[in-house]
Order: structure tokens, then sequence, then C-alpha cells
């Protein structure tokens, strides 16, 4: 699965100064808002903050992994931002989170296994404490998604 | 059908709800609210959907998978199971039966779409038991069904 398909460059900002927690979902929301996947930008960052309320996405390690599937939301896609400062997202193991994936899919009676596998593997790859480094020092778009394709 | 349900809230996560499947020895569970509400149903194939890559479903012969196993095996193996709830796993909407449908429907419901259990369901949508494949085979063999620990 290569992981920069469900994305693109313009979905991607390596330099978010947000302040809080729902702000910066609110950006990456409206970032994916620009996409042909999003129909309905408000209606999916209600989603988004609905699943949010339920648990935090805040895994820890400083990353999160704000989602939801939603009706406004055609086919899988995923943005991401870093942060200039950490953010508190509430996390596991409390500490402020500066690398986050915003993933939607569609709603449907059975969940997308595209999705699953995604978060998976975004979350898979964010637990190794070298790739998050790579993302934290990344100086270009084109780096970050080198370094989602190139991982095993 | 079997009442005095094991059940979980939308918020519980995979491993959570893969330490309930074993521990109870059973095939899946309703998601219900907090007043019992059904809301889904996660069974052993929505866990594993997060780790099976997508793709392989477009595949009946999975001969080549030794090989390309290495790779994948590697990548899903070890993910972050507070982040999968539920919530996010569960099959909404499941196909679910009165109290009153006959057990012939039922045992065509859970072959016909290759389901493992159906949830029972009031007037009201309140869980009140499930059925699975186990109480129906027992039912047409005059065997009683057991019940979950």
């Amino acid at each position: 699965m290569k992981l920069s398909s469900f994305t693109d460059p313009k979905y991607i900002d390596l330099g978010a100064r947000v302040g809080d927690k729902t702000a910066v979902i609110a950006a990456m929301v409206k970032l994916l808002g620009r996409s042909r996947q999003v129909g309905d930008a408000d209606a999916f960052l209600r989603d988004v903050l609905g699943r949010e309320e339920l648990v935090t996405t805040g895994v820890g390690y400083g990353v999160a992994f704000p989602h939801a599937k939603s009706e406004a939301v055609s086919s899988v896609v995923f943005a991401f931002a870093r942060t200039a400062g950490g953010i508190d997202f509430g996390a596991l193991d409390g500490k402020p989170v500066r690398l986050i994936f915003l993933i939607g899919a569609p709603k449907a009676s059975e969940p997308s296994r595209v999705y699953l596998n995604l978060m998976a593997r975004l979350s898979f790859l964010m637990k190794d404490a070298g790739n998050r480094e790579r993302l934290l020092s990344a100086d270009s778009v084109g780096e970050v998604l080198s370094l989602l394709d190139s991982v095993k | 059908m079997t009442s005095g349900v094991v059940t979980v809230g939308r918020t519980a996560n995979v491993a959570e709800i893969a330490s309930l499947l074993r521990k109870h020895r059973i095939t899946g569970v309703p998601v219900v609210d907090d007043d019992r509400r059904l809301l889904g149903v996660v069974t052993h194939e929505e866990l594993l959907n997060i780790f099976i890559p997508h793709y392989l479903s477009m595949f009946d012969d999975l001969a080549f998978l030794d090989d390309l196993g290495v790779i994948e095996a590697q990548t899903m193996a070890e993910i972050e199971p507070s982040l999968f709830l539920a919530e996010d796993v569960m099959v909404e909407d499941p196909v679910a039966v009165r109290p009153e449908t006959s057990i012939m429907k039922v045992a065509a419901l859970l072959t016909n779409k290759k389901l493992v259990l159906i949830p029972v369901v009031d007037d009201g949508g309140l869980l009140v038991g499930v059925i699975n494949r186990s109480d129906v085979s027992c039912a047409f063999a005059g065997a009683p069904p057991k019940e979950p620990e």
C-alpha cells in the first residue's frame, strides 16, 4: 500500500501555527476541504471532533491521528501537519503533540478496510522513534512523502 | 438465544474487545450505548480487517502470500490499539432479529449473509440477546445451547 496515494502535497503542512487541538484539526479539515474526497468540510469537522470526544486520538510520543468515518467523505484520504510548538491533545501519555495525521473515510455499514489498513500502517510507522525524528526534521513535503512510502 | 450477553460500548478498543472474545470464547460482541441500544457488532472478522491488506480480498489464490507476507507482517504486526475503538471498526446497523423470529429464518440469515451472530432486539431497538451459529445448530439438533462464561 503506497501511503502517498491517499494524500496530496496540498494536504501537508509542515509549519502549522495553531493554538489548540480543535484549531489544528479545523485547519487540517480545511486543507482536505479542497480535495475531491471531502464534499462538506463542516460536516467532516463535526464528525472528527465527535470521534475525538469519545477517546483522544493522541496516542502518545507526540503523535495524533484524528479521524472519522463521515458521509461528507467519498473515499479514503489523509492530511498531515507538523506544528511548530507542541499541542495539548489530551494524549494518553500527557505529552504535547507535534505530528498529526487527519484521516477521513466514507461512512458505510462496514468500515472500509483501506481506512483501517491506512491507520494501522501510519500508527505502526509512528511508533518508531527514528521515523518520528525524520518527520520532525523533514525540510520539504516531498521528503515527507518519500519517507512515508519508503519505510517498510 | 443467549441472554446475559457480553457487550461493549463504542469506546472499547480492539485490544479490550479481543481479550473479551478470548475470555468468553465467543466469536463477536454487540456494541451498545448506555441504554443497551444496539449500535453495531464487532467480530473477529472486523478485528482482522485492520491487519489484512485490503487488496488481498481481490485474490482467490493466496499461494503468493508467503513472499508478500514478510513485508506486510512486519508493518502491520504492531499497531496502536487505543486508536481503534469499537466505534471505528464495528459493522453499523447490523442484521438483527426480534425474539419471536423463527429459528429457520435466523438460520437462513446466518448462512446466507455469512454471519457468525445475530443480535436480538426488542421493539425499541434495545438488545435482549444474541443468536449464534452454535445456538441454531444446537436448536436443530435438540441440544441445549451453551451459556457464555
